[in-house]
Formats: C-alpha cells, sequence, structure tokens
C-alpha cells in the first residue's frame, strides 16, 4: 500500500517536473530581451570581476613575472604571505583603526545622508533643489590631493587658516588625538553628498498616493516622514548598509587614501591614522613583494565577504524582505 | 533575478574554494587543482607568447627604436632637441632613442616587475633598485658585452667601480661615471656671506668630528645666524642633511650601509671593526645625533612642520637653509672656489663655501650610485651598449641632450658663465642618468665657464679624479646582500622607520623618550633578524675571498 503510494508521487513528481520545465522555458524566452539589457553589464563584471581571480595565487606564491603566476614557486610554508602582517606590532592598531572609522562611518554616514536626503525632497524650488544638490556632491568628486591640501591650508601650523585666523596654536600633525574627529568628519563630508543622493531617488520613488492619503488624514509633515518616508527607505538603507559591511575591513571603506594623504602621510598620526591598507602600501611599496600585498588584500576580502553572508542571513531570520539572497 | 544574483556568488565562493584548495596542497600539485588553474594557465601563456613577439619585431626594420627611461620631471622642449640627437644616433648606430622621464619612479620597478617593455633605464642603489633587479634576472648581463662593444666606456674608469656592480661576479649595469667622481669626503656647506657676517671661522671645522663640529657650528654660527635672519632655516633636518636617511652620510660616523641603503635599511659597519655588523639605531651616535636635533627644534633652528614636509627643493632654491651637508670635495680649505648653496643657480644669491670632516674612501655603493641597466628581455641589447658607448665618446650628442642646444637653451655671457635660458631645453638636473660626464681627454662634456673659474673647475675635477684613482676602498666592496630570507622582517621594519624615523631625526619628539619606544618596535619587527642575516652573509663572502 505504502509502496504504490510511493511510486504513485514519484510519477507525478515526474509529470509536475515536465511541465514546470516547459513552464521555465517559456519564462525564459519571454525574457531574453532582459537577459540582452544584462549582457553589458554582465561581461564587464566577467572581464573586472572574475577574470582576474586566479591572482588570488599570487598570495601563496613568491612571485616572480618571469616565471609568471602559475609558474612561480608556492611559499613554504604556504601561509608565509600572511605572516607579515599577523607578525607585525601594529596589527591590532591598524585592523582597531580601520573598524573604528568604518563603524563610525556606518553610523553617522547613513543617518547624515538620510536626513539631508530628507530635506532635499522637502525643497520646493526647483533650482534651489539642485544647487544644493550639486554642492553636497562636489567634495565627492574632489581628489584626495586637493583636500589634502585644502586641509593643509586650514591646519598648518603658523601658516594655515586656523592658527593665523582664529589662533587656534596646535600643530595638527603632529598630535594624533585631533585626527580621531578630523578623519571621520573629512571622510563624512567627502562621502555623504553621494548617498544622500542615493536617498533622494530612493524617496522620489516612492508612490505619491501614500503621501495624499496621509494629507487627507491630516497628518503633520514629521508625521508623513516617520510613518512613510523612512520605513519606505529601509530596502536601501539595507542593502547600502551590507555593501558598506563588505568592506569594513578596509580603511575608509575601500577609499583609503585618504588617510595616507589628508594626514600628510605624518608618522606622528599613524597610532590614530593607519588603517590596514595604508600600513600595507607603506611596508610593501618600496618592497615589490606582490605576494605579500596580495596576501594582505586577500585577508580583508575574505572577512569582508564571509560578515557580507553572515549578516545578510541574519537579516533574513528577522526581515525576509530586506535581505538580498 | 534574485535566484541569478545568488547563482552568481555561489560561482564566486566555488571558486574562491577551489583556489583555496590549490593553496593547501604546496607538494603534491595534483589533478584536481591543476584542473582548476588550467584556464588561468592558457591565458597566462598566451600572454607571454605575445609580449615575446611584439619585442622580437623591433629588429627587422632599419632604424631600431631604444626606449630608455629615467627619473626626472617632463623636460621643456624635449622634441626639438630630441629630434636633432637622433640624426646623430640614426648616422652612428641606426638606432633611434626615445627618453621617457618618469616623475615617480616607482613606475619604473612596476614595468620592470609587470614586463612591460622597455629598453634601458636609470638604476642604482638608491633608485631602481640595481642589486634586487639584477638578482631578479631583470637586468641584461653585459659583463662579457661590455670590453667589446663598449671598449671607451669600460676602460674610462676605475676598476674598482666595475667590481661594486658585480652582482654574483657578473656586471648588470653601465656606470654614469661623473667628473664630481665616485670616492667620498663629506662635509659640510655654509653660506658664505652670512658666516662672515657673524664672524664664524668655518675653516676651524675641518677634519672635525661630526658631534664636535655640530656643536661649535651652534654656537658659533647657527645661534647668531637664526638672529639676525629669522626667516632663514637652520638645517634641513628630514632630508638632504639627515645624516640617518642620506645613505652616504654614514661616513660622519666613521660607517658605512652593509648591503642596502634605501629608508629602512638596518645595518652598518664601523670601518675600525668592518666584520661586524650593528643596528645603526641601537648606536650611542644615534641618540646623540636626535639629542641635538631635538636642541635645535626647540630653539627653532629646525622648522616646527619639518616631519611633514619632505619636499625641500622650494626652500633650498629659495636659498633658506643656513648650513646643510656637502657631499663632493675638494673643499674650499684645500680648493677654493666660488659656488653656491644646492639647488641655488645664481651664486651671488646663496654664495657658500664648503668644509670636508672625513677621510677619503671609496665606498662599496660607488659603482651603482648612477648607472644604466638593459632589459633582458629587450630585443636590442646589443643596440643598447652601443647607444651607451656612443653617449658617452660623442660630446656632442651627449651635450646635445643633457644641456640642449648651445646659444639657444644655454649661453655665455660676457663674463665667461655659463647661463641657462629661461623656459629653454633643461633636463632638471639629472645629466648623471644619460652617460658618463668624465671623458679623458679633458673635460668638454659639461659646459664649463669660459674663464679663470672654468679653468679653476677643470682642475678641481682632476684632483677628483687623481682621488678616484688612489682612494682607499670600502671593506665592503664587492658585497651584495641578498634579502630573500628575510623580507617578511624587511617590510615591517621599514614601515616603523617609516613612521618614527623622521619625527625622531627632526627633533619633533623627544629622543630620550621616543627612541627605546622606536627600538623596542624596531626589535618586534626583526631587526635583530636582519642585523644577524647580514652578518651571515658578510661572514660567508669574507671567508670565500
Amino acid at each position: 500500500m505504502s509502496k504504490a503510494s510511493k511510486s504513485n508521487k514519484t510519477v507525478l513528481s515526474a509529470e509536475e517536473k515536465q511541465r514546470k520545465k516547459r513552464r521555465t522555458a517559456i519564462v525564459i524566452k519571454r525574457q531574453i530581451p532582459f537577459y540582452i539589457l544584462m549582457l553589458p553589464g554582465l561581461i564587464c563584471l566577467a572581464i573586472f570581476c572574475y577574470m582576474p581571480l586566479p591572482g588570488i595565487l599570487v598570495a601563496f606564491k613568491n612571485y616572480n613575472w618571469r616565471e609568471g603566476i602559475l609558474g612561480s614557486p608556492w611559499v613554504d610554508p604556504i601561509f608565509k604571505n600572511f605572516e607579515f602582517f599577523f607578525e607585525s606590532d601594529v596589527a591590532f592598531r591598524t585592523t582597531f583603526n580601520t573598524l573604528f572609522y568604518n563603524i563610525i562611518q556606518m553610523v553617522l554616514g547613513p543617518a547624515l545622508a538620510i536626513t539631508v536626503a530628507i530635506l532635499l525632497n522637502e525643497i520646493r524650488g526647483k533650482v534651489s533643489a539642485s544647487v544644493y544638490k550639486g554642492a553636497i556632491l562636489l567634495p565627492t568628486f574632489l581628489s584626495w590631493v586637493i583636500v589634502q591640501y585644502i586641509m593643509y591650508a586650514l591646519l598648518n601650523p603658523g601658516r594655515g587658516i586656523f592658527s593665523s585666523v582664529f589662533g587656534i596654536d596646535a600643530n595638527f600633525y603632529m598630535e594624533p588625538s585631533y585626527w580621531r574627529v578630523i578623519m571621520p568628519l573629512v571622510y563624512l563630508w567627502k562621502g555623504f553628498g553621494y548617498s544622500s543622493v542615493l536617498y533622494v531617488a530612493a524617496i522620489s520613488g516612492i508612490n505619491t498616493d501614500y503621501y495624499e492619503a496621509a494629507d487627507l488624514d491630516g497628518a503633520s509633515r514629521w508625521q508623513k516622514i516617520k510613518y512613510i518616508t523612512l520605513p519606505m527607505l529601509k530596502p536601501t538603507f539595507m542593502i547600502l548598509m551590507l555593501m558598506s559591511l563588505g568592506n569594513i575591513f578596509r580603511g575608509g571603506a575601500g577609499d583609503w587614501q585618504g588617510f595616507v594623504t589628508a594626514t600628510n602621510d605624518s608618522g606622528m598620526l599613524y597610532p590614530a591614522t593607519d588603517v590596514i591598507d595604508s600600513y600595507v602600501y607603506r611596508a610593501l611599496r618600496t618592497l615589490n613583494d606582490y605576494g605579500m600585498s596580495a596576501a594582505a588584500s586577500l585577508y580583508q576580502s575574505i572577512i569582508g565577504f564571509v560578515l557580507v553572508l553572515v549578516t545578510d542571513r541574519v537579516i533574513h531570520r528577522i526581515d525576509p524582505d530586506s535581505s538580498m539572497l | 533575478m534574485k535566484r541569478k544574483v545568488i547563482s552568481l556568488l555561489l560561482t564566486g565562493v566555488m571558486t574562491m574554494s577551489l583556489l583555496a584548495g590549490c593553496g593547501g596542497s604546496t607538494e603534491t600539485t595534483t589533478s584536481e587543482s591543476s584542473a582548476g588553474t588550467e584556464a588561468a594557465e592558457s591565458t597566462a601563456a598566451a600572454e607571454s607568447t605575445e609580449s615575446a613577439e611584439t619585442t622580437d619585431s623591433a629588429d627587422n626594420g632599419d632604424v631600431v627604436e631604444i626606449d630608455f627611461y629615467m627619473s626626472s620631471t617632463p623636460f621643456n622642449d624635449q622634441e626639438r632637441v630630441m629630434e636633432k640627437a637622433n640624426a646623430i644616433i640614426e648616422e652612428e648606430i641606426g638606432a633611434h632613442l626615445n627618453i621617457f622621464p618618469l616623475a615617480d619612479y616607482t613606475t619604473m620597478q612596476l614595468m620592470i616587475d609587470t614586463g612591460d617593455e622597455w629598453d634601458m633605464c636609470f638604476t642604482s642603489n638608491w633608485l631602481g633598485d640595481y642589486y634586487g633587479n639584477a638578482q631578479k634576472g631583470a637586468f641584461a648581463d653585459l659583463t662579457e658585452l661590455l670590453p667589446e662593444l663598449a671598449p671607451e666606456t669600460y676602460n674610462r674608469i676605475p676598476a674598482s667601480l666595475w667590481e661594486g656592480m658585480k652582482v654574483d661576479g657578473k656586471i648588470y649595469g653601465m656606470v654614469n661615471y661623473q667628473i664630481f667622481g665616485s670616492s667620498k669626503r663629506l662635509g659640510l656647506r655654509f653660506r658664505e656671506d652670512i658666516a662672515e657676517e657673524v664672524g664664524f671661522d668655518w675653516q676651524s671645522v675641518k677634519g672635525m668630528d661630526i658631534f664636535d663640529a655640530l656643536n661649535k657650528i651652534e654656537t658659533e654660527y647657527l645661534a647668531p645666524a637664526m638672529e639676525a635672519h629669522p626667516d632663514m632655516i637652520g638645517w634641513e633636518a628630514q632630508a638632504g642633511s639627515n645624516l640617518f636617511t642620506q645613505a652616504q652620510a654614514a661616513q660622519f660616523f666613521n660607517s658605512e650601509y652593509v648591503g642596502d641603503s634605501v629608508v629602512g635599511s638596518i645595518g652598518w659597519i664601523n670601518y675600525d671593526d668592518p666584520t661586524t655588523v650593528f643596528n645603526q639605531y641601537a648606536s650611542e651616535d644615534f641618540m646623540e645625533y636626535c639629542k641635538i636635533m631635538r636642541r635645535w627644534y626647540e630653539n627653532g633652528y629646525i622648522p616646527a612642520d619639518a616631519a611633514t614636509v619632505t619636499d625641500t627643493s622650494p626652500d633650498r632654491q629659495a636659498g633658506r637653509y643656513l648650513f646643510e651637508v656637502a657631499l663632493g670635495w675638494p673643499d674650499d680649505i684645500d680648493f677654493p672656489l666660488d659656488k653656491a648653496m644646492s639647488m641655488v643657480t645664481d651664486i651671488n644669491a646663496a654664495p657658500a663655501v664648503e668644509v670636508s670632516l672625513t677621510d677619503l674612501v671609496m665606498p662599496a655603493a660607488a659603482g651603482p650610485t648612477a648607472a644604466v641597466a638593459v632589459n633582458s628581455n629587450s630585443a636590442n641589447i646589443e643596440k643598447c651598449v652601443e647607444l651607451m658607448e656612443l653617449l658617452n665618446t660623442n660630446d656632442e650628442l651627449y651635450k646635445l641632450i643633457c644641456y640642449g642646444e648651445e646659444g639657444v637653451d644655454y649661453s655665455y655671457d660676457e663674463e665667461g658663465n655659463v647661463v641657462y635660458t629661461d623656459g629653454g631645453y633643461f633636463i632638471n638636473y639629472n645629466d648623471y642618468q644619460i652617460a658618463q660626464s668624465y671623458d679623458d681627454e679633458g673635460f668638454d662634456r659639461v659646459p664649463m665657464a669660459q674663464n679663470d673659474r672654468g679653468k679653476q673647475s677643470e682642475e678641481m675635477y682632476a684632483v677628483i679624479y687623481e682621488g678616484d684613482q688612489t682612494a682607499e676602498a670600502s671593506p665592503l666592496s664587492g658585497f651584495v646582500f641578498d634579502p630573500s630570507n628575510v623580507q617578511t622582517e624587511i617590510a615591517n621594519v621599514t614601515a616603523v622607520v617609516n613612521e618614527m624615523l623622521l619625527p625622531i631625526t627632526t627633533g619633533s619628539v623627544d629622543p630620550e623618550e621616543t627612541i627605546p619606544e622606536f627600538l623596542d618596535r624596531l626589535e618586534t619587527a626583526g631587526a635583530s633578524k636582519i642585523v644577524e642575516e647580514k652578518q651571515a652573509q658578510l661572514d660567508a663572502w669574507l671567508a670565500s675571498k
């Protein structure tokens, strides 16, 4: 009896499978135009993100270009290239700094960006709105070298604006503690414009019916923001958050040059400004040891990758709609 | 859509784990791992054959293109001068020379490491990593080609310099021997006018111990001079006059770097005990020097931002330094000659006098102080050597490339002094990277003042050449350090030195507090391992001699 029903089930499911297969074939056929639209992006992804992947091998090799990536001898022991970072006395310091600045960035960045996005959205004048948007976005496109000189003009002891105009007599480039505040400020100033533009786009995507309904119910501006705009921004916020989490072990969330240039690369500031990337850059730039550089980068990538996956699973548990996978 | 993302990510994970699998099996690189890497292998192979083909093709044409890379900011008017220069080169040896000045010379190292196409490049032990690249096999072996194809280049200069170029007994670069010589006798350079103004007897420091000299200068020269000229800078503590980053300055302490002398190198020997390697930062000399710098910093002789402003050329050009390290000799006691402070073109703006403190030594690193290497993968290695011989023997060509056209880019004023035309062709004082400026038939290769001063210079250069022939060779001549066993330690030590050395040597921090911390961190980073490794290699080298 039980045997019969079992076989019956398998027959059924086989049929169902066939039907399902046909259905997917139809769906795929219908979606061909979309796949074609996706193609350029996929090709770029393949070329820039997947083709260089075998380069990861360099992290385990004593690389020299003559024999190439595959021909170069393996290092012995196999994790020797990783030793350099973990054996250094600054492994803790740089990891701490990296996390310190990135966490500040992850908390304050979106808060500032969302606030500004909502404010921008409330501006009714078209011209003034675009002027503000442009002004906020401008620092994002300044190169770090320009930022370095702007800061130097402000902070230079004796000749800088802070000391000559405001009479603040501090040698900023020699006192690390100031930079615990300066660096987050600079990164916020440089980065929030970009993400607030993303949020502005997300806000303009919200169906206006909600707001009209709220108006009818007599909701105040603040109530509309609190009960409509903010909840609707949650998916955008989550995705941006997950993406920045993947970069949490990278100095300045991947844009680490600021820690080298904005500080004038002053050795005395390293206790507060040295992040993993700037340390690796400084230690290996003159050595041309590609194995060790690749190892440091692989370590950061793997941790970032694992963190993204784990967080996404956690988010999925709490709120399935907001997770990416 | 969501599913697509998942599958893409999964592929990513799989690729990662596959590659990690490769990593795990060192000895047994079995079929499973090779399957994963096959694709990459074929692309790599394709790439290498491609590059080989393109380098070969150059030989077919009548005129051989030779690409020469050097470290410099771009030249003014390069096209005009190179066109004239190439007319000569094409006629003489059938080659066409392209000079590429690189503002950031790390680009050259990247080109070397990635197997890019280049034919010749400037190299040295302080810029361009001569020893490292020679050991890696990036440079062509010229030991046999040199005497055959470039006899003048080879025979003109002291044999001890070629000895210093040897890596495992082979020569990988052509020395750009300069008229200002290779043997070293270090000294100090003062502002002549200011020394006179404050009544400082600069001649009195001749041959003095460096610390006695610095202390004497502080009270008799720096203090009154800084009072009279508060806008001047006492001492360029961060760069050229930093006795612990300026490689040659070790001689002030009767010492020399062992093997390498880039920033971050650990390990000196003392000439009195040339078989023992020691950590120079743990020496008493370092502490004493830094204490003096600290005093000068607190007195304002060293500017407050010295540790962070590392480009000192604007201050040098403005003639703001009161005194600095002089790497040249003979000094103004043995051979008085009008000169200016470094990077000052107008002698009257900042007249200078020099006085020597040390003995005359031919350092081990004298050979690769300035040299030209040939790419071991170049299709035209022999042509490159011929070109160097031409540059070293054809005075007209050398002068054209280094100084431009006479009457257009430089000329002689009524007094016979050399005047460079504003905005004319100018290679930013990098003539030493191009070729030898020495010529045993006289000193025609450098535009010399056509007056008494010019004659004086020639006499001085003759003295220097004589000195090079007789200078005592360093006990380390011919020793090459192979850093491969201590790469990890060198990386970490370099990072520590980069972080802490400038604040300490500019006096920005208290040395009594910071130096012990610096030494602790150097120790953790592996400084003593490097010293031991150098000692072991030096012992082996001494034993084999």
